[in-house]
């Protein structure tokens, strides 16, 4: 765990036409294997973070190394990305040819790769996300849940080591959401991918190893997500939200009921007022 | 102004091989200054049958009654309907095309043909309405950021100064407090006397500000009722892949446990509340 | 809601000419076009009406498809018959009132027009109807591969096309929906004079725009994360591959041409 797959040193990031940086001065360490989640509210600098990582910006000053690779030209660029996969928001906007297995193969077909091996991958790809049975559909069928499994699975087809999603849950619905979750969480388990999950959503952060929240380019709170979630002024004061569960304890507590700090879950909170009936 | 929905059925792409049926006998209405929330996942019919509620659908199988006024017949002034029934789609934002704010709220008026004054008063209130500053007017749409375009978006609906507002997702893509700004917006509306219909996919969104529940599944009315009466559903809900708050799930796990919290909390102060009264008996008893 | 809608008209199937590599039957299509040039009489014509009709009866699609091609263009095919007719003035006089008179020469040269017209539109139609855009594509990006040695952009064009393909039915769906939400404001594309028409459209176009440029620049970016550099380099999962197949419907295009050919001397209608 103490491997550093991301490191990124005093980076600033300014959009040409911004008057001030997106990202700024922003140091972070990611660990090989880790499940990091990224908060913060919109415009806070996340997908600017998220496309530094992935060399589709490079730094205004600072330096960011990704898999040992610090990206100063094109070809440079091209390994990050080789090791650093990334899966955006809009599902409708990522997917570039109208049958889901010839999408997945985009990438590697850009890479070079010999076809027989294309083949051979393409297929683990989209059964590693259970979407076999749909590679020789149109993603116009297909549901946006569905949709960003495909996306997935072209990113997972080219062997990244770290996989970046950019709120990639953000427009789907519920089993969509929870669908696309619970892949990314097998990925990394199983897999041994290095996971940067950017979101709004409180109740994915909260299984993340590691939480990251943002504020106007900068680092606001580092910790686990249940040391980042117990300061729960903190957080709801940088714009968002804590674990429904988090809410409650904290009212309990002000009542007077005995409840050890850090409750995130409703399993936890009924094993502990269980133990106080 | 009431919404009445008999036996509306609506097939998909009749005759082609995509036939499906999107809705399937839907009964339901929606009475005057109710706030009421549709609920069900993508594809479970919720997008079409709002479609219907300002005519841009015409039932065929089925009837759809606004203020009683039959949408379905050949006579109905389907613009005076859309003055009536307010409906705001999915990313509103996508849909603004003029050169500033102001013109943009102002297309809806303008189509209605009223007098100029009354344009201009429309789009400050409904500026207003939506807690857009006055400076804004004037700049173009396509500069603010996403919250505020989507601001404009809604106040251009509300400038048409409707009696029914129906939102898709209003919340959709929003971050938490974006999130929570846009539901409080949308309760203040409400609160000015409109009836409001939003469609939404999360539970603990319905369930905080609604009176009045339809959950879709493939195309029918599943459950519907107060929020608690639905939520009782839980498992059934969880099949249907949705959830209930988790507030309501706690309360269930903790009435399974001996608790005694009764069947329709699920609001976070009211289950703190049982919480707090049953550890207290607990003590007491022991 | 619309997105459901198969783009072009292609008619999923497995025959023989469905299976056909997309280049042969690109290839046999440009010959088809070519031999109803060639022929100069109707004894060829019949010859190539039977080939399509018999291809077409082969792939499985229902005959009518066929020739739905022709409603866009029957305008084009009954004016151009009518012109003919009225204008060439060759051999026996068949009906003569007014200013008209009609002529045997005529009447079969406005004939020959249009039946050369509904070949050409019919045989193009079995090429869409049996080969999927998408491997439309790839043939031609194929086709013109040996082209882009001399810098034609055989790559660029191919998947320029391909992006357009996959994204008529996104922006289609879009249209729709901001259409709806416009009418929902009262505007009213439906009636008005044509400027008043044109005006209303304003609404409608510019926010799909503002969509489609949107849409570009995340898909580029998306594309430029999974390490798109253009066609340098690059390989395809799907290669296209000749075989047996495609020597036999080469064959078969042989001998109606060399048919035709012999109709165009020996048969004089």
């Amino acid at each position: 765990m103490n491997d550093v797959i991301i490191d990124a040193r005093d980076v600033c990031y300014r959009y040409e036409s911004g008057l001030s940086d997106a990202v700024s001065h922003l140091s972070l360490k990611v660990y090989r294997g880790e499940f990091v989640a990224i908060l913060g509210r919109n415009g806070c600098g996340k997908s600017t973070l998220a496309k530094l990582m992935n060399a589709l910006l490079l730094p205004t000053s600072g330096k960011i190394t990704v898999d040992g690779i610090t990206p100063a030209n094109e070809d440079e660029c091209y390994q990050v990305r080789r090791s650093c996969g990334m899966v955006f928001q809009n599902p409708d906007n990522q997917i570039v040819t109208t049958i889901v297995e010839e999408d997945c193969a985009f990438g590697l077909e850009n890479l070079g790769v010999e076809p027989t091996l294309i083949r051979q991958r393409v297929d683990e790809a989209l059964a590693a996300v259970g979407m076999a049975q749909h590679a020789h559909s149109s993603p116009a069928m297909l549901s946006g849940g569905q949709k960003q499994r495909v996306a997935v699975a072209g990113v997972l087809a080219m062997r990244p080591k770290i996989i970046v999603f950019d709120e990639s849950t953000a427009m789907l619905d519920p089993i969509g959401r929870r669908d696309v979750f619970q892949l990314a969480r097998k990925l990394n388990r199983e897999e041994g991918i290095t996971i940067v999950w950017i979101t709004h959503f409180m109740e994915e952060a909260v299984q993340a190893d590691r939480v990251v929240v943002m504020d106007r380019g900068r680092i606001a709170l580092e910790d686990t997500p249940r040391q980042v979630f117990s300061q729960m002024d903190k957080v709801l004061a940088l714009g968002l939200d804590v674990p429904e569960m988090m809410k409650l304890s904290a009212r309990l507590v002000a009542a007077g009921v005995k409840l050890p700090q850090g409750i995130m879950t409703v399993d936890e909170m009924a094993v502990e007022l269980c133990r106080l009936k | 102004m009431p919404i009445e929905i008999k036996h509306l059925t609506h097939v998909y792409m009749p005759g082609s091989p995509f036939e499906a049926r999107a809705l399937n006998d839907i009964c339901l209405d929606i009475r005057d200054g109710e706030f009421i929330g549709i609920i069900g996942h993508t594809g479970s019919g919720k997008s079409t049958l709002i479609s219907y509620f300002n005519g841009l659908e015409r039932a065929k199988p089925g009837t759809v009654f606004v203020g009683g006024v039959d949408l379905g017949s050949k006579d109905t002034d389907l613009i005076a309907v859309r003055r009536t029934v307010g409906l705001v789609f999915q990313y509103p934002e996508y849909q603004l095309f003029e050169e500033t704010v102001e013109k943009d709220i102002a297309f809806g008026p303008t189509n209605l043909g009223l007098p100029p004054e009354e344009i201009e008063r429309r789009v400050v209130h409904a500026m207003q309405l939506v807690g857009l500053d006055p400076s804004r007017a004037k700049k173009s749409p396509f500069d603010l950021s996403g919250g505020q375009k989507r601001r404009v978006a809604i106040a251009g609906v509300l400038a048409m100064d409707p009696q029914i507002l129906v939102l898709d997702e209003p919340a959709a893509g929003l971050d938490p407090a974006g999130r929570h700004e846009m539901l409080e917006l949308i309760r203040d509306i409400h609160e000015s006397g409109v009836t409001i219909v939003m469609v939404s996919h999360s539970m603990d969104d319905v369930g905080k500000y609604c009176d009045r529940l339809f959950v879709l599944s493939h195309g029918e009315v599943a459950y519907q009722g107060a929020p608690a009466e639905v939520f009782v559903h839980g498992e059934a809900l969880n099949a249907i892949g949705l959830d209930v708050p988790e507030c309501a799930k706690l309360a269930k796990r903790l009435r399974d446990a001996g608790f005694d919290i009764p069947m329709d909390a699920y609001r976070l102060e009211d289950v703190a509340g049982y919480i707090i009264d049953n550890i207290g008996k607990g003590r007491r008893g022991a | 809601m619309i997105k459901n809608v198969t783009i072009g008209q292609y008619f999923p199937g497995d025959s023989f000419v469905h299976r056909l590599d997309p280049r042969t039957k690109l290839l046999a299509t440009i010959a088809l076009i070519a031999v109803v040039f060639v022929s100069t009489g109707f004894a060829g014509f019949a010859m190539i009406a039977a080939f399509v009709l018999l291809t077409a009866l082969s792939t499985g699609v229902h005959l009518k498809f066929l020739f739905k091609g022709l409603k866009p263009i029957m305008f084009i095919i009954i004016f151009t018959f009518i012109l003919n007719l009225l204008f060439q003035q060759t051999g026996g006089v068949l009906l003569q009132f007014w200013i008209i008179k009609i002529t045997t020469g005529g009447l079969k040269m406005a004939s020959f027009m249009a039946a050369r017209l509904i070949l050409l539109v019919v045989a193009s139609q079995l090429l869409t109807l049996t080969t999927s855009p998408i491997s439309l594509t790839d043939g031609l990006e194929s086709l013109m591969r040996p082209a882009s040695k001399i810098g034609f952009p055989a790559h660029e064009i191919a998947m320029m096309m391909s992006i357009a393909l996959r994204f008529i039915p996104t922006l289609m769906d879009e249209a729709d929906k901001i259409m709806k939400a416009q009418k929902a404001r009262g505007a009213n594309f439906e009636t008005g004079n044509i400027i008043q028409r044109a005006r209303a459209m304003i609404p409608l176009l510019v926010p799909l725009f503002v969509g489609a440029f949107r849409r570009a620049d995340e898909l580029a970016l998306a594309m430029d994360a999974r390490c798109y550099r253009g066609g340098a380099g690059r390989t395809r999962m799907n290669q296209l591959k000749y075989g047996a197949r495609d020597l036999i419907a080469a064959l078969a295009v042989a001998a109606l041409f060399a048919l035709v050919i012999l109709a165009n001397r020996f048969c004089p209608f």
